[in-house]
């Protein structure tokens, strides 16, 4: 046996294979050499871990066994936590791109929701200046936001609605179209902070904005599912002493007493101002909580003599929003029952809250 | 060859082994420790293919002993005589866990082994000879069956991390 042959006997060593012919030969040459020499007392722990017969069956039965296919191997992998977490996240990351992609297919179209609220056109605008558009806003936004003038004087033109008019929510509780409302948010809001002193002329011009909103509800409403926040109606004092819920279209004589009802399905702001050629005169203004029913005036009916005017609710999901801005205008600070009301959670105002998106809806009123 | 002379050329070479393992101030304590105990308890042992397995196994105790003993001396972490634990004869947690860990670096690896090597290594299990092997896997030689074993238990080793412990 040659050296070269005696030194591939090593491997028999710790299981026990070699023949007593071998062994001598491997030991012998392990005398002579050292770097064999140690290879075997390093071997040892091997064969001593080797020398447990229950442990050698155990190695023989996973010897055995065959080697796991491709298909095997990739299904064990597979099952490991780290795969299994990544493959998780994957199908989650997926499943988002796919309902976010898909949930702008089942909004309903902007003009169908321009077309249930015209009472905002059939009345004269504020005498406010045309809001200039934000340095933030983006160009198609902008023009978004700028009908063109035989479009608006089309809606002028359109026969008085019916009070009852169902409000679109300007934010929706899908998270999908929140996120889009917040970016319309973003586009509507000022780019940069806006001092204390020209405080007062953003929540003027915020105000005209509000005249301005059912071009942007629109676009909400284009953006968002057209779930009303509240419900409104107009209610007339019967000959029984009672009141009850106009009819659509019902015409007004003056000295009728009639009163605005209010039932809330969403939390928020709500304001209510009287509107006529003289100027506009706040009549209401309350924190909307989910199920409540608001009767305003609160006592009595609203002014019944001979004329033209309207009502303007302006409502805001927002706690500081365009209601509140305009209700603060208005009003002055909130009292200290509202603050109550409206929780711990109620953030103070700032310049860059005041730009919450808000609602509002016009209710003509002409009594003969 | 005769006894003395295996055992003179045994202790040669377990002091370079241990000289390069513990150091060359262990080493000559060590071998001498080993041919100690083949003499006093295995005098009557003679030949070549027993008495150098018994060596090693000697040795191998004699330095996990040294390295527990030098742990437990070194002056970086002495303690008092009294937190010192009674010996326990049996065998420490460090020895049992350092097992199960070879065991299982040793099954994880023969797993990744190719097939050859597999069936070459389960018949050596089985406690076939090297000849014996030869007929089962149908080899041309025996030297052919040196030359894959020689390669398998390389291949072993290098899973294993390059050393058996």
């Amino acid at each position: 046996m040659t050296p070269a042959q005696v030194e591939k006997l090593i491997g028999g060593y710790a299981t026990g294979t070699l023949t007593g012919e071998e062994r001598r030969a491997l030991f012998a040459a392990a005398l002579d050499n050292q770097e064999l020499f140690d290879a075997l007392a390093d071997e040892e722990a091997l064969r001593e871990l080797l020398a447990d017969p229950a442990y050698r069956q155990r190695l023989i039965r996973l010897l055995a066994r065959e080697k796991p296919g491709l298909a095997g191997r990739l299904a064990g992998w597979l099952r490991r936590p780290v795969p299994l977490a990544l493959a998780g996240g994957l199908a989650a990351a997926g499943l988002t791109v796919v309902v976010l992609l898909r949930e702008p297919a089942t909004t309903p179209p902007a003009v169908q929701v321009a077309a249930q609220r015209p009472a905002e056109q059939s009345l004269p605008a504020p005498p406010s200046q045309p809001l200039p558009a934000p340095a933030s806003q983006p160009p198609a936004a902008a023009a978004e936001d700028k009908p063109a003038p035989a479009a608006k004087a089309k809606l002028v033109k359109e026969p008085p609605p019916t009070p009852d008019v169902t409000v679109p929510a300007a934010l929706a509780e899908k998270p999908a179209e929140k996120k889009e409302a917040d970016e319309l948010r973003k586009a509507v809001a000022p780019a940069t902070p806006v001092a204390p002193a020209a405080e007062q002329a953003a929540l003027r011009q915020e105000a005209a904005e509000v005249a301005d909103v059912p071009r942007r509800t629109s676009r909400l409403a284009s953006a968002s599912a057209p779930v009303a926040p509240f419900r409104h109606y107009l209610e007339r004092l019967g000959e029984d002493g009672t009141y009850t819920q106009m009819a659509t279209g019902t015409q007004l004589r003056a000295g009728d007493a009639v009163r605005l009802v209010v039932e809330a399905a969403e939390s928020g702001h709500l304001s209510v101002v009287l509107r006529n050629r003289g100027g506009e005169r706040p009549l209401f203004a309350t924190v909307l909580a989910p199920g409540s029913r608001h009767t305003i005036p609160a006592d009595g009916s609203l002014p019944s003599e001979a004329g033209e005017r309207s009502l303007r609710l302006v409502y805001s999901r927002m706690r500081i929003g365009a209601a509140e801005a305009v209700s603060m205008q208005l009003f002055g600070r909130r009292d200290e029952r509202e603050k109550a009301a409206a929780g711990p959670a109620a953030a103070p105002m700032t310049a860059s809250n005041v730009t919450a998106p808000a609602v509002t809806v016009d209710i003509p009123l002409a009594y003969k | 060859m005769d006894r003395e002379r295996i055992l003179a050329a045994l202790r040669e070479r377990i002091v370079a082994y241990a000289a390069s393992r513990v150091g060359r101030d262990q080493a000559e304590d060590l071998a001498q420790e080993v041919l100690l105990v083949l003499e006093r308890k295995y005098a009557e042992v003679a030949p070549m293919e027993e008495l150098m397995p018994l060596a090693f196994q000697i040795l191998r105790f004699q330095m996990t002993g040294w390295r527990r003993k030098a742990a437990r001396r070194g002056e970086y972490n002495q303690v008092a005589v009294q937190d010192v634990p009674l010996a326990d004869l049996g065998e420490d947690p460090e020895t049992r866990a350092g097992r199960i860990e070879m065991r299982e670096r040793l099954e994880a690896a023969m797993a990744k082994m190719e097939d050859r090597c597999r069936e070459l290594f389960r018949l050596k299990l089985e406690g076939n000879s090297f000849g014996e092997i030869q007929e089962r896997m149908g080899a041309g030689s025996i030297n052919t069956i040196y030359t894959w074993d020689s390669r398998c238990r390389r291949r072993l080793l290098e899973l294993m991390g390059g050393s058996w412990r």
